[in-house]
């Protein structure tokens, strides 16, 4: 069955859009990802504009980390002070976002960009997801090593603030800096970016783990939230009929993807994750390079004059 | 079955007002909707011509969509990546969808003069560039073309099925991407001597409706208060899933 998505201006299999936010929903159940960086590529490769995939896929974003946020919080895993540190950078950066995505659609530049930044950061989430996979797998039976919080020059910066939550007394810059940085992304990418917070709250930060992923998804809700409105407002590029569609999929996708979790081995899953990352990749490169089957790109400017 | 309804149809619709009208033409569904499970539509015609004239004439419907303001930009290589480049032209003015139908598939050889005037075929349509180097608009126009072709926006095949001596019916086939507004549906009927003998011409209204027109045209008027309801729709799906999660 297919249905006709009003924003983006075209029908998509109903089938097809529910599979995906079913297989999306069940991996970020699995490993507490978003998943928009695998959903947005996915939406370009159906044939939906960029600009509205990006914009769609933060709203749907929006509904998955809020339902996960709520999780965390009721387990008082939030660090709500370095949350709004965050969210000063965040909510900053998705605004210049969604200028800039603008900007990039008024110059007629938006689809090569987004492509290009998604081949980058595929690439590099994926090979350094398989490198770390292929270790734990050789280093399962070694048991884990805890990482202790290094006090590294960053959090010698002025500025600095008491996180009690966090157990640590360090600089905002840093904070407000990864913040802005990960509210770029959000806006340009359709991404949460949980990718990248954790991974920067743990190392740079040095957060403790068990507060990382509801600290991190508070700041998406906000984040996604902010960009859902200004992507509207800005670019009319918000499709909720396709965000709503995602989001059904995503659910039940997640409720399994969280219970079978527990029964499956991590590093194996997130191996496989990482080959379907770089296969993803591979192919949007591919779209860049290959001879065009169209010469040519034909915008509307206006309809119905 | 339908078919005989059709012709009955067309019979009493037709028949009584046909006071020596060389060519009628009317129209099935004068409305098309675009609605949240449309994948697309056709426009059907059907007519009369005087039996008469029928044999020595040629009968063509053509379907100009409504007209949109382009820009197309051709493609060049930079590294190795294919990217939007600097040379581009602008269509002010040009047809959204464009189909053609004809009785015999010989109309190109009339005359060039006649076909320009009533705008018969992709080449003689007209459309407002911001250029006016005409090789270059040429070149332009055949992209465009190119482009309808490969989204089903460009029907130069179809022909007219000719009932008995003087019914006539065409269908046109309208993608799912189809532009919305007014659709003009013109008829000609040219005797072998590439002079017009009459025309007729009918609307279709394309527009989007229900859920779909309802958010479209809110996404449109109200950006602010869309983007609003979207966030806030979101954090209640997002509630709801989470108190799923939790009784389950």
């Amino acid at each position: 069955m297919e249905i006709y998505l009003p924003i983006a201006g075209l029908p998509v299999n109903l089938f097809i859009l529910m599979s995906l936010g079913l297989v999306v929903g069940f991996l970020s159940g699995m490993f507490g990802v978003g998943g928009g960086f695998l959903m947005t590529p996915m939406l370009m490769l159906l044939g939906i504009p960029p600009a509205v995939a990006v914009a769609s896929e933060a709203n749907h974003i929006l509904a998955a980390s809020f339902s996960g946020f709520l999780a965390h919080m009721r387990r008082l895993n939030v660090d709500f002070l370095m949350g709004f540190i965050l969210l000063l950078g965040g909510i900053l950066g998705s605004i210049l976002g969604v200028f800039l995505l603008k900007y990039l659609l008024l110059i007629g530049q938006e689809k090569i960009f987004i492509s290009l930044s998604y081949i980058f950061i595929l690439l590099f989430v994926g090979s350094w997801m398989l490198r770390e996979s292929v270790t734990s797998i050789k280093n399962i039976n070694k048991g884990k090593i805890n990482k202790l919080h290094e006090h590294i020059w960053l959090h010698g910066l002025p500025f600095k603030i008491k996180f009690r939550k966090s157990h640590l007394y360090i600089s905002i810059i840093p904070p407000v800096f990864i913040g802005f940085i990960v509210g770029i992304l959000s806006s340009i990418m359709g991404v949460g970016g949980g990718f990248i917070l954790v991974p920067a709250m743990i190392y740079i930060l040095g957060m403790p783990t068990q507060v990382v992923i509801g600290t991190s998804l508070l700041q998406i809700v906000f984040v996604t939230f902010v960009s859902t409105i200004m992507h509207s407002y800005i670019n009319q590029t918000v499709d909720v009929m396709l965000s709503s569609l995602l989001l059904i999929g995503a659910v039940i996708g997640a409720q399994i993807g969280t219970r079978l979790m527990v029964k499956l081995r991590g590093e194996q899953i997130r191996f496989l994750l990482a080959i379907i990352i770089i296969i993803v990749a591979i192919v949007l490169v591919g779209e860049v390079l290959v001879v065009p089957k169209e010469a040519f790109i034909v915008d509307i400017i206006r309809e119905n004059i | 079955m339908k078919s005989i309804i059709f012709i009955i149809y067309i019979i009493f619709k037709i028949y009584p007002s046909h006071s020596g009208e060389p060519l009628l033409a009317d129209i099935v569904d004068e409305e098309i909707n675009i609605t949240a499970s449309f994948d697309g539509a056709k426009i059907i015609t059907y007519g009369t011509v005087d039996k008469t004239l029928y044999k020595n004439s040629i009968l063509i419907i053509s379907v100009i969509g409504p007209n949109n303001h382009f820009k197309i930009r051709k493609k060049e290589k930079y590294l190795g990546i294919w990217l939007p480049g600097k040379e581009e032209l602008e269509f002010l003015e040009a047809p959204g969808y464009y189909a053609i139908a004809t009785n015999k598939q010989d109309w190109s050889n009339l005359d060039n003069d006649i076909l320009n005037s009533l705008q018969i075929g992709w080449d003689n349509l007209y459309m407002i560039s911001n250029h006016t180097d005409i090789n270059k608009v040429e070149s332009y126009k055949n992209y465009l073309k190119i482009f309808y072709k490969n989204r089903g926006l460009f029907h130069s095949e179809s022909d007219i099925d000719i009932l008995g001596d003087t019914l006539f019916r065409a269908e046109f086939i309208l993608p799912a991407t189809t532009p919305t507004g007014i659709y003009i549906i013109k008829s000609f009927l040219i005797n072998n001597d590439g002079k017009l003998i009459s025309s007729w011409s009918n609307n279709v209204k394309v527009s989007k409706e229900g859920v779909a027109e309802e958010l479209y045209d809110l996404s449109i008027e109200h950006p602010f208060i869309y983007g609003l309801l979207a966030a806030l729709g979101a954090i209640m799906a997002g509630y709801i899933g989470s108190e799923i999660f939790r009784r389950l």
